[in-house]
C-alpha cells in the first residue's frame, strides 16, 4: 500500500465511523492533490447518496390498504387450517369421553335390564300360578 | 404489524429501487418482503432486527430475480423531477455502472445509513472486511465518475 492510499484507506474508514479526521491525514490532504480529490469526492457522493430521493408510489394508500389486507389473509390462510385442525382434535377428545362416560354407566344396566326383562316374561310365560289360573 | 410497515416500507422501497432500478419490481419486493414477514408468524418474536431481516430478505427476492433474469447491472430509474441533474448523472455514470454487490453495500452504508458493524452481521463479514470492501468501492466509483 503507497502513501496516498493509505490516507485514502484512513479517509474512508473515519468517514464510515463518522470521526473528525486526524492531523497527519489533514495534514497530507493539503500536500495531495490525488487525496484531496479522492475527500471531496468521497464527500460529494455520500451527500448525493444520502439525499436520493424514495420515489414515492403512485396510490400509495390504497397500495398500502391491499398490502396490509393481503398479509391479513396471508395470516388467515395459515392460522385458518391450525384452528380448524385443533378444534376436530378437540371435538374428537370430547366425543371419545363422551362414549367411554356412555359404556361406563351404562353396560351393566341395559345388561341387567335385558336379563329381568327375560326373568319377567319368563314368570309370566312359565309361572306355574299363571298356569293354574289359565288351567281354571 | 402495520407499524412495522409504515416504519420500513420506504426504505426498503428507496433501497429496492435504488439496487433494481425498476419501479415495479420495487413494489413487488417490498409486497413479498412484508407477506414473508407476516408469515413468519409468531416466530417474529425471535428475529432480534426486524430492519435487518427485512433488508436481507428483500436483498434476497431482489438477488433471485437478479438470477432469474441474468441482470449483471441495474436498468436506469425513471426519474422524477426532484431529482438534481447532478444526482441523475451520478446514478446513471457511477451507481448504475457498479456490480450489484458493490452497489447493495454502498447504498446500505451511504443511503441506508448502517454502520459498519450493521453491515457486517448482516452479511456475517468481519467489520475490517467490510471497511476494505468499502474503500474499494469508493475507489471504483471515484474511477467511474471521472470517466
Amino acid at each position: 500500500m503507497n502513501n496516498c492510499e493509505y490516507f485514502q484507506r484512513k479517509m474512508s474508514d473515519y468517514h464510515d465511523d463518522g470521526r473528525e479526521l486526524p492531523s497527519d491525514v489533514l495534514r497530507h490532504l493539503k500536500e495531495c492533490a490525488e487525496c484531496s480529490r479522492f475527500h471531496s469526492m468521497l464527500l460529494s457522493q455520500s451527500r448525493i447518496l444520502n439525499n436520493l430521493p424514495g420515489e414515492p408510489r403512485p396510490n400509495d394508500e390504497n397500495k398500502k390498504r391491499t398490502l396490509l389486507n393481503r398479509i391479513w389473509d396471508a395470516k388467515l390462510t395459515v392460522r385458518l387450517p391450525i384452528a380448524a385442525v385443533f378444534l376436530l382434535f378437540v371435538l374428537g377428545l370430547y366425543m371419545l369421553n363422551a362414549v367411554g362416560q356412555h359404556r361406563r354407566s351404562y353396560p351393566d344396566s341395559q345388561n341387567n335390564q335385558n336379563t329381568s326383562g327375560l326373568q319377567e316374561l319368563q314368570v309370566i310365560v312359565f309361572s306355574p300360578q299363571t298356569a293354574s289360573v289359565s288351567d281354571n | 404489524m402495520e407499524k412495522i410497515y409504515r416504519q420500513h416500507k420506504d426504505r426498503l422501497f428507496q433501497f429496492s429501487l435504488y439496487l433494481t432500478g425498476d419501479r415495479q419490481l420495487s413494489e413487488d419486493i417490498v409486497h413479498d418482503t412484508f407477506l414473508k414477514f407476516a408469515n413468519q408468524g409468531e416466530m417474529t418474536d425471535d428475529i432480534v432486527s426486524v430492519k435487518n431481516w427485512l433488508f436481507i430478505c428483500a436483498r434476497n427476492l431482489i438477488y433471485n430475480h437478479l438470477k432469474k433474469k441474468s441482470i449483471k447491472r441495474y436498468i436506469p430509474v425513471q426519474y422524477g423531477p426532484t431529482v438534481t441533474a447532478e444526482e441523475k448523472l451520478f446514478i446513471e455514470q457511477v451507481l448504475g455502472q457498479l456490480l450489484p454487490e458493490d452497489r447493495e453495500l454502498i447504498l446500505l452504508r451511504e443511503q441506508q445509513r448502517y454502520s459498519v458493524r450493521e453491515i457486517s452481521e448482516m452479511f456475517e463479514l468481519s467489520e475490517e472486511a467490510v471497511r476494505v470492501r468499502l474503500f474499494r468501492i469508493r475507489k471504483k466509483m471515484q474511477k467511474l465518475a471521472k470517466e
